[in-house]
């Protein structure tokens, strides 16, 4: 501002010939008129009428290829006239599980019938039993002879307190595939193999170094010890399970120790015979069609995957019931699944049970399951059709669906407690070799404690309400800058130009926000269930590990976000704000470019970038510090460094750099636009060096804005969810090494169903937000002064 | 002064040598975008980049295929998509824009009751957890009845607190209070003085935020879905969104979409970038 001092004088003369200025299109640039134009072609577009067709029924789900299949058979009853119409609205998972818990939590409307895959499903299951946002199907399904109809297993993901509350769509047995040529190639017998130690034993001599180097080329089975995905299937297989029939966590038994550490023998140590290829994955793909490893578990729906992703490997892959884990055990396993739900709020629950029987059971939907995706049918009296003992060609003209279905009825049962997945990263820990621990650590944390997690007395009190005032009473201070237009010019136009604001503000912050208040002192079961505990959450969030974890995590982010992306923007801008070079208009295109797509490809990015063998990340790695420097260093750990598992913090900053560095340049850029040229080049030729010259004159010019990107910044990164909840599948990563303070409060709140500890969460948060920005405004202010 | 000019030509390379290398480690992934839009389901997983084969530099181009972007018009509906897209995002651009820029001005350059306790209210706005507000928040929209309206969308985002804070900071550093009284002088209103001397003014920062604000709600695909409910209404980013499922994928096709959702961002930045990089702010002081 003393810039602007100085030129008051010839401002003021000036300015009304630029008052005058009659051009009403000055308001805005041309980029800003094609936003305009834009908008006001696109509303009359928008709003033209439109004939919509309204169904008698709606059903979510969350698979567009579920939506193909269901499509025709609907459209069947509907020309017959036996039935009314069913609108399919196919919602990504994540939006379906926001959409279905809004209706359960807060009585907004939902669709009729809702497909959900078991996690989200899970959701529901919490608390008593009269809070579970579904239908009880239970009575219906005895009265109609399902329970018998139906593969029992299957039923296991919607059964909670010994109420079931969905239609099974599916059984999902696994079985191991392998690369047939490779085994046969080798002379081995996979007949011979019954257990998981067979396995190891017999296709060992697979496991061969082609190019000398030590290290193999090849590997027996994919799995890593974070795959969650695989870890499930495996412990469920042995017997035990993590769940006990009450679904409380019981998983410290003998037969799962013994599971966790045949699993870790397999990713560690010498007898090492995993690695990983990942699923959905370009470069697990690539690794797939390189033979990099020999086997991997497939249920029926994986298999279709494999057909449809990898055409090359047609005749090349066989199935085989899994090994067992020990001689005479079970030969297969499960993975995934999904059900159809009635909402309790639905209206008229007995004509749609006819219609979820009428879908879910017709022998016309077992077909095209198998035909269309390779899912066999959990409906028993349809596995007589003879489409399941076609040979098929993909995998070795085996009679794939037939295989499946005699492994059906093996099929172990599982849980549908909603803390599932948590407890699965604690085994995930368990079998992480890379980070031993002791035995001290604290176990599971809130796992089937429900109303009986542990608290004391100990604890601080809330700051939030006296850092408010705090900081009301500083901005009172800071009241009346210089040469401030006073009231006296139209008096109601401050209120006017802030009403907007203070209208969103109240109706969609500060009314929710109130209620948050009210949560953060209630312990929540489920949907709807809760009890006063006053202070507790608090208290309970002071000593709980996870949440220090958490914290620290968070700090990691934002120091990272401020110290690496913070700077690396400004000299970005500096440098692209230098007279004379040219290309600058492409070149901050370029930088700006992260922005311009979406998390979904960066996730998709991430996976390519960050992959341990084919990941290009350890491909430079190994290629500059492997060959080239490989005197200095010794190659070979580089191409197998776990990003992902081992250095979460570090990935999720690299992401962030990519992603929000070109954001703050464009900041940094609209800031710069006020620094005073001619005082720069002033200073330049007084002989002020480049650094004098970025303090002296630069840095003052765009410290109001520059100050607010770092609040930004900060307030950004202390609230990082986004990012990981993409990167890191919905969780914290390996050893929550990834878990954020919002993905924590995510976790307690729509996973596990607390709503009350995950509004305690937000609370403290707050709190921490409050006081950087109080910290940062004073440090500014002193720096200004 | 030659030694002034090696200087400058010297340090113009210092600053190519910095940058060069930097863009093109932020465009590998671009390239990686483009070549899979175009990579048929056979070839996807084949090479990293572009097939290899006996073509010119060692490419086989004839493996290519336009397939992804003709499938992605044939089976999604890929026009409306677009349609509402482009009018969430102007919409909610131009809106989030005028109010941010209006409030910011406020809090700024008038003095009035209570700007203590609205600039606190903007500060507060801005340290509130976002996922803290899901729940309830999902619940005010139900009984405004606002649910699977454009308008449960566009509302909650017309005012978000950190442009009001952004607006602010920069009226602070580019708006001079003398030129307001000039205008008040001229026989302005408060509304013409906004408009006709604070809005050129701000030209930089309302080009960044336009972009800003338009991008949030071209990339934003959850939202969408939770607040609009019928297919008819999602915006393109949740078409793309929905192309990744959890037991399916079809990644050609992804990228054809992104392709295709990133080319008018593209263009909007080309546009608008003028705005915060040509200077104009001093321009109109001087």
């Amino acid at each position: 501002m003393k810039q602007q001092a100085s030129h008051t004088t010839s401002t003021t003369t000036r300015a009304p010939r630029f008052a005058a200025r009659p051009g009403w299109l000055s308001y805005f640039s041309l980029g800003g008129w094609a936003v305009v134009v834009v908008a006001i072609v696109s509303t009359v577009l928008v709003v033209l009428p439109e004939d919509r067709a309204e169904s008698d029924v709606t059903l979510w789900t969350f698979a567009p290829p579920h939506a193909r299949m269901y499509e025709p058979i609907l459209e069947g009853w509907e020309r017959d006239g036996s039935q009314g119409s069913v609108g399919i609205e196919t919602l990504s998972l994540p939006a379906l599980e926001r959409r279905m818990l809004g209706g359960f939590m807060s009585g907004v409307p939902v669709a009729d019938l809702i497909e959900a895959e078991r996690r989200v499903a899970s959701r529901a299951f919490g608390g008593p039993v009269e809070s579970v946002g579904f239908l009880d199907l239970t009575d219906r399904l005895r009265e109609d002879g399902l329970l018998d109809a139906i593969n029992e297993s299957s039923f296991g993901p919607w059964t909670y307190r010994s109420r079931v509350f969905g239609l099974p769509h599916d059984v999902h047995p696994v079985m191991l595939c392998y690369r047939a040529d490779l085994v046969e190639a080798a002379g081995i017998d996979v007949a011979e193999i019954e257990t998981w130690d067979d396995f190891a034993r017999i296709m060992r001599p697979l496991m061969a170094d082609n190019d000398g180097d030590g290290a193999p080329d090849r590997y027996l089975i994919s799995f890593w010890p974070t795959y969650i995905d695989n870890i499930e299937p495996l412990i469920l297989q042995a017997g035990d399970g993590l769940f006990d029939d009450d679904d409380m966590v019981s998983f410290a038994t003998e037969t799962n120790a013994r599971v966790i550490a045949t699993m870790a023998t397999w990713v560690a140590g010498p007898d090492r015979i995993a690695a990983d290829v990942p699923e959905f994955s370009a470069a697990g793909n690539k690794l797939k069609l390189d033979g990099y490893v020999v086997a991997a578990l497939m249920p029926d729906w994986l298999s279709n995957i494999w057909r449809q992703q990898l055409p090359e490997l047609s005749g090349k892959l066989k199935l085989m019931p899994l090994p067992a884990w020990e001689p005479g055990g079970r030969r297969t396993s499960v993975w995934g699944g999904t059900m159809l739900g009635i909402p309790k709020s639905a209206e008229n629950p007995d004509e749609l049970w006819q219609y979820a029987k009428r879908l879910y059971l017709s022998p016309e939907l077992s077909r095209s399951l198998y035909t269309e995706g390779d899912i066999i049918s959990p409906v028993r009296a349809h596995w007589d059709d003879p489409i399941y003992d076609a040979p098929d060609e993909f995998y070795g003209g085996q009679p794939k669906g037939r295989m499946y279905i005699d492994l059906a009825p093996d099929v172990p049962r599982r849980t549908s407690s909603p803390f599932n997945k948590m407890a699965l990263e604690r085994v995930q820990d368990a079998a992480h070799p890379a980070q031993p621990r002791g035995g001290g650590r604290p176990g599971p944390h809130r796992c089937g404690t429900r109303g009986s997690r542990p608290r004391t007395a100990a604890g601080g009190r809330g700051r939030g309400p006296r850092a408010h005032d705090a900081q009301r009473h500083r901005d009172r201070e800071a009241r009346g800058g210089p040469a401030m237009s006073d009231t006296r010019h139209g008096r109601f136009a401050p209120y006017l130009f802030l009403a907007p604001f203070l209208g969103v503000f109240a109706v969609f912050v500060a009314y929710p926000l109130a209620q948050s208040v009210v949560l953060s002192t209630r312990q929540m079961f489920g949907p709807t269930a809760s009890v006063y505990v006053g202070m507790d959450n608090f208290r309970f969030l002071l000593q709980d590990p996870l949440f220090h974890k958490a914290v620290r995590n968070t700090l990691v982010f934002t120091a990272g976000s401020i110290f690496i992306q913070l700077p690396v923007a400004l000299g970005l801008a500096l440098l692209l704000d230098r007279p004379g070079l040219r290309g600058r208009n492409a070149l901050r295109l370029v930088f700006f470019a992260p922005q311009l797509v979406g998390l979904v490809f960066l996730a998709v990015m991430a996976s390519v970038i960050f992959q341990k063998r084919t990941g290009v990340l350890n491909q430079i790695l190994e290629e500059v510090l492997g060959n080239r420097l490989g005197w200095v260093l010794q190659s070979g750990p580089w191409l197998d460094y776990p990003w992902l598992e081992s250095q979460v913090m570090w990935a999720l900053i690299l992401s962030a750099l990519w992603m929000y560095a070109g954001l703050n340049m464009v900041y940094f850029l609209a800031a710069l636009q006020n620094v005073d040229r001619s005082l720069r080049e002033a200073a330049s030729i007084d002989g002020a060096g480049v650094v004098r010259r970025f303090f002296a004159v630069t840095l003052p010019a765009i410290t109001p804005v520059a100050g607010f990107v770092v609040l930004l910044s900060v307030v950004g990164s202390l609230q990082l969810f986004e990012l990981p909840y993409i990167l890191l599948n919905a969780g914290g990563g390996p050893d929550n090494q990834g878990l954020t303070i919002v993905t924590y409060l995510y976790q307690s709140g729509f996973e596990t169903g607390d709503l009350g500890y995950a509004s305690a969460i937000g609370w403290v948060l707050a709190v921490m937000l409050a006081v950087f920005t109080l910290l940062q405004r004073f440090v500014l202010r002193e720096r200004n002064a | 002064m030659p030694t002034a000019r090696h200087k400058s030509v010297l340090s113009t390379l210092g600053a190519y040598a910095v940058l060069l290398p930097l863009a093109v480690v932020t465009l590998v992934p671009f390239v990686w975008l483009v070549t899979s839009a175009f990579k048929s389901r056979e070839q996807f997983f084949g090479s990293m980049f572009l097939p290899r084969g006996e073509g010119v530099l060692g490419v086989d181009w004839a493996a290519l295929t336009l397939e992804n972007f003709t499938r992605l018009f044939s089976e999604i509906a890929i026009g409306r998509a677009l349609l509402n897209s482009l009018f969430l995002s102007s919409v909610t651009a131009l809106l989030a824009t005028l109010c941010c820029a209006a409030g910011g001005y406020a809090l700024a350059m008038y003095k009035f009751k209570g700007r203590g306790i609205c600039l606190g209210i903007v500060l507060a706005a801005l340290i509130v957890p976002a996922p803290l507000l899901i729940a309830p928040g999902y619940q005010v929209l139900f009984k405004l009845g606002l649910l699977d309206t454009y308008t449960g969308l566009i509302l909650p985002g017309i005012a978000p607190a950190f442009g009001v804070f952004l607006f602010r900071q920069s009226v602070l550093q580019s708006v001079p209070p003398e030129l307001l009284e000039a205008g008040r002088l001229d026989g302005c209103g408060e509304m013409g003085i906004f408009a006709r001397v604070v809005l050129p003014l701000l030209r930089p920062m309302t080009g960044a935020f336009l972009m800003i604000t338009f991008l949030a709600m071209w990339n934003n695909f959850i939202g969408p879905q939770i607040v609009l409910q019928s297919p008819d209404k999602q915006p393109l980013s949740v078409a793309i969104a929905q192309l990744k499922g959890v037991y399916y994928e079809d990644y050609g096709l992804m990228m054809a979409g992104t392709l295709v959702s990133v080319a008018p961002v593209a263009v909007l930045f080309l546009l608008l970038q003028r705005d915060f990089v040509s200077g104009l702010t001093l321009g109109a002081v001087k």
